[in-house]
């Protein structure tokens, strides 16, 4: 008895047909896979580039306030000059240049922010998944719980109104809102790394807690953290754009991306390109991120995938 | 299952009680708590008069145990600027964020399970394709960014909508729509990956070979087994609500309680913050709460662990 016949199935023909087209579907979805990720790779390489030579590529300083020229629109508007590609702000400093200086510091935030949270979380995550259910892993717990009830943007709102908004604050904050991330995952992987028979061979040989925990645990639980770090690059620059859009990160006169959008936004009717401008390339940068992130992800650790 | 309850209240007041501690050392780091804690002409004799009120000479567990004592009753302080409580102060206001957040929580579940369904449905077709680029796009536009943009569009250009305060449904859509876009993305893809999931299993076919018509099966068996892990992700999502409204409420000048705990940073009135803390805590832990209830209730299981 068949239960289950579809109308094309009854016929070997009709089966390869499909089997084809569905080969064929895969292709396709494959190349249009692989354009994605080169056009975000090419993008975010050029972005890097641009950052790191910013002060050779632009004639303009990104502090430089031009008062005569000042909120010129782009340059194939009327009323535009090609020497400000981009136009300029309220003081007449240069968009493009400003544009450049924000994605520079908004990578160097996304990566000292990153290492700020990963140190910390991976090292409470050894920490505690190596001495499971002692004080160490208890207490991270908890305190993981507790920063939980507490989002991220209110925390920031709250650290900033007792100790004040500044570069260094900010990436303090930034590290400290994502270390759990790392927490979670290391802890994880360090359960299941400390009943490794190498772990036990280590401690027969007379080894030291700390000297497993470095020369052994450590770099075996790694792999996850790279890939938290390209998830979360992305995710911590926006943060901090956020922040500082609030007035509660990188403070003026810096060019910041997320500054630089809520300083345009007064002047949203007479100027849209000092908002239209640095936010689009923000979402452009973390969209590239993320792209590859999420293939990155799904190369690297199969039990995160998403299923398809 | 009460024991699960009880179990599960209790943890909650526990996290309550560590986030008021977070709250009360919050103010210790500012330094000198007098000094935030009032204006800054105030004479010394006042300060005084707050340091033996408060106990800020007492050992710290000893202020912790008080400050927890006053903050259960409601009592964060006066609000230097209002001259009045800071906790009435803000949770007068709670009432407006939490709508404003309920209304971004809609959005995204009314935007997000269709595009999702339609998604796992439609998979590897073009409507797959777009709704997935929507959710990337969803996750990749800042927040922020989006508020501003909308103003320029629909506020100043179209005309269609008000860019500021409350009032009507319409002052809502906005501020709304700001809240919604960090959720949006989390309902697409949770939503299609459960759905492909469901859509694979046996009772799904044993009712399409009994016959049943496609919106049947998909009305009966399959759309609401695959809304439970939305309930798990929503659990997460509370917290990025609350943070997406507050940056909603600043920039269309919403009057909720993020936006009074943004005046108050740039006041430097740090007792409406604390308040405003605690309240948004009691909020994600509060419907955390409910939450998991509710799946212990949908899914009988994790009620063991």
């Amino acid at each position: 008895m068949k239960v289950r016949t579809r109308p094309d199935s009854g016929t070997a023909e009709a089966a390869t047909a499909s089997t084809r087209r569905l080969t064929r579907a895969a292709a396709a979805a494959r190349r249009r896979t692989r354009a994605t990720l080169i056009l975000s790779a090419g993008f975010l390489a050029v972005i890097v580039l641009v950052s790191v030579l910013a002060p050779w590529i632009t004639w303009h300083d990104p502090l430089d306030a031009e008062l005569v020229n000042r909120l010129q629109p782009p340059g194939w508007l009327d009323g535009g000059s090609w020497s400000h590609p981009l136009g300029t702000d309220s003081t007449g400093r240069d968009l493009f240049t400003r544009m450049l200086f924000g994605v520079r510091l908004s990578l160097l935030i996304g990566l000292a922010a990153v290492a700020c949270g990963g140190i910390i979380g991976v090292t409470a995550g050894i920490l505690a998944g190596y001495y499971d259910e002692k004080i160490a892993a208890v207490g991270f717990g908890r305190v993981a719980d507790i920063q939980q009830a507490i989002p991220f943007v209110v925390l920031a709102l709250a650290v900033v109104a007792s100790i004040g908004p500044s570069f260094r604050n900010l990436i303090l904050i930034l590290g400290v809102g994502s270390w759990l991330f790392y927490y979670r995952i290391v802890r994880g992987e360090v359960l299941k790394i400390r009943e490794e028979s190498y772990i036990d061979a280590a401690k027969a040989m007379g080894k030291s807690d700390a000297g497993i925990l470095i020369s052994h645990v450590l770099p075996n639980s790694f792999a996850p953290v790279i890939v938290i770090v390209t998830l979360f690059v992305p995710r911590l620059i926006m943060f901090a754009a956020a922040l500082s859009f609030l007035g509660l990160g990188v403070q003026p006169p810096r060019a910041e991306l997320g500054l630089m959008i809520s300083e345009g936004r007064g002047l949203i009717q007479q100027a849209w390109w000092l908002t239209v401008f640095p936010g689009a390339l923000l979402a452009g940068i973390v969209l590239a991120m993320n792209t590859l992130g999420d293939w990155l992800r799904e190369r690297l650790d199969p039990t995160l995938r998403v299923r398809q | 299952m009460l024991r699960f309850l009880v179990r599960r209240m209790l943890h909650s007041i526990l996290v309550l009680l560590g986030v008021l501690f977070v709250v009360h050392g919050l103010l210790l780091l500012t330094g000198d708590p007098t000094a935030a804690l009032l204006p800054p002409d105030a004479d010394e004799e006042v300060r005084e008069n707050l340091r033996q009120k408060h106990g800020l000479d007492d050992p710290f567990p000893v202020q912790y145990v008080k400050f927890v004592g006053r903050a259960v009753r409601g009592d964060f302080g006066d609000s230097f600027r209002q001259a009045r409580p800071a906790f009435e102060f803000v949770s007068e206001k709670a009432g407006e964020t939490i709508k404003l957040g309920a209304v971004g929580l809609a959005i995204s579940l009314a935007v997000g399970g269709p595009l999702g369904a339609l998604s796992a449905l439609r998979k590897g077709t073009w409507i797959d394709r777009t709704a997935r680029m929507v959710a990337a796009m969803g996750q990749a536009i800042p927040d922020f960014w989006l508020g501003i943009m909308l103003i320029l569009i629909l506020g100043v250009n179209l005309n269609w909508l008000p860019i500021s305060g409350t009032g009507d449904w319409r002052h809502l859509v906005m501020p709304g729509l700001v809240v919604a876009l960090p959720t949006l993305p989390a309902v697409v893809r949770i939503y299609r990956s459960s759905l492909i999931g469901v859509l694979d299993r046996d009772y799904v076919r044993a009712a399409r070979a009994r016959g049943l018509r496609g919106a049947q099966v998909f009305g009966r068996h399959v759309a609401r087994n695959a809304a439970i892990p939305i309930v798990t992700v929503l659990a997460f999502e509370v917290g990025s609500i609350m943070s997406g409204a507050l940056i909603a409420e600043v920039i269309f000048a919403y009057p909720g309680m993020g936006r009074v705990a943004y005046q108050a940073i740039i006041n430097r009135d740090i007792a409406v913050v604390q308040a405003y803390v605690f309240m948004v805590s009691l909020i994600v832990v509060t419907t955390n709460m409910l939450l998991d209830i509710a799946y212990s209730m949908l899914d009988p299981r994790v009620r063991v662990r």
